[in-house]
């Protein structure tokens, strides 16, 4: 069961592939920049969930199915075909005020929509897929900017966002019990 | 404990202290130090009661945040505010047909909304039905305060106060 002290382990990892974005290494190309920036957004907006989730038991497997388990997890909610459990349809109301309410949150939310596909025709950060009907390395691609926001944009509001979860945290912490 | 802290809940103290709460706990003067003690509370007990008190503006901010989002919401109304929980309900036109709607989806306090949140989402017809089968909640939303959306809110208090009449 998801409890909010295990956003702590969540935060960290997130604070983690934040650094590996940013790290400086010459074979360290620009979509794997963006795989780790994903990531760390990812992590960061699963521990926010896991701070305010007080769900009901029978509905924790399809919170950790339908969000904690998906590299897309707010997508992955919105476009979920049969009608969602009511608590998670909830919930990612309140994960997207939270974002929403973030600095740059629509880049935000273009990290969290960027998945790793392996649909040739769509670009991906892992997979190779077409440009101009040519196969195209994801190393060998340039126009990331496109795809993601530019990348000193993603990494700040991927740094403010875990920032912001960890005041979260902390506040949670603090609830007298 | 909780019980202590409602006795006091009413006191102008308690009152202002929960609406400049947040400001004032981050100090730590001599007056703040003084303005406790003369009313008789301990930090802790100061702590515990701004933690328990729902505000109006907090839950403000609540509701405009929640209008903002692209699912249309028509109405809502706070409901049991005496409560140190915060209790919700919402009109969510859009909203599959749910059976229990009265049954409240639970979300944990943060820095955001410092208060557990309940929060009873459906569609009018939905939340319409769920009154005229729930004593508890067709009181709770007969004396709630209409927040946002008059004319859905109001069909239901108006729906409410009839259930609970009718119940007399």
């Amino acid at each position: 069961m998801a409890r909010p002290e295990d956003a702590d382990c969540w935060l960290v990892q997130a604070n983690a592939d934040l650094l590996a974005a940013n790290a400086e290494h010459q074979d360290i190309a620009e979509c794997h920049r963006r795989f780790w920036i994903q990531q760390s957004y990812e992590k960061a907006i699963k521990a926010y969930a896991i701070i305010r989730w007080s769900g009901a038991a029978e509905d924790e497997r399809q919170f950790a199915r339908l969000f904690l388990l998906k590299h897309s997890p707010l997508k992955t909610l919105a476009s979920a075909g049969d009608p969602l459990p009511k608590s998670l349809h909830m919930l990612s109301r309140e994960v997207e005020v939270f974002v929403r309410e973030l600095d740059n949150s629509d880049l935000l939310l273009r990290i969290d929509a960027a998945e790793a596909v392996t649909d040739p025709d769509q670009v991906s950060y892992r997979y190779p897929f077409l440009v101009e009907d040519e196969l195209k390395a994801p190393s060998e691609y340039e126009d990331w900017n496109v795809y993601q926001g530019n990348r000193t944009g993603a990494l700040a509001a991927v740094r403010r966002l875990i920032a912001a979860v960890r005041d979260e945290l902390r506040v949670a912490r603090r609830r007298p019990s | 404990m909780i019980r202590e802290l409602a006795e006091h809940r009413d006191s102008a103290l308690v009152r202002i202290s929960a609406v400049y709460g947040s400001i004032w706990s981050q100090s730590e003067s001599r007056s703040k130090r003084f303005a406790l003690g003369a009313a008789g509370l301990s930090q802790g007990a100061f702590h515990a009661i701004i933690w328990v008190m729902v505000t109006h503006p907090e839950m403000m901010e609540l509701v405009n945040a929640h209008r903002q989002l692209d699912e249309p919401m028509t109405a809502a109304i706070w409901i049991r505010q005496q409560d140190h929980e915060a209790w919700l309900v919402e009109i969510l036109p859009n909203m599959a047909h749910d059976e229990h709607p009265e049954r409240p989806v639970a979300f944990n306090p943060g820095k955001t909304f410092r208060h557990p949140l309940n929060l009873i989402a459906g569609n009018l017809e939905d939340l319409r039905a769920a009154i005229e089968l729930d004593q508890s909640l067709a009181r709770a939303i007969a004396e709630g305060e209409v927040l946002l959306g008059e004319e859905d809110a109001n069909e239901l208090t108006r729906v409410a106060a009839e259930a609970v009449h009718g119940a007399a």
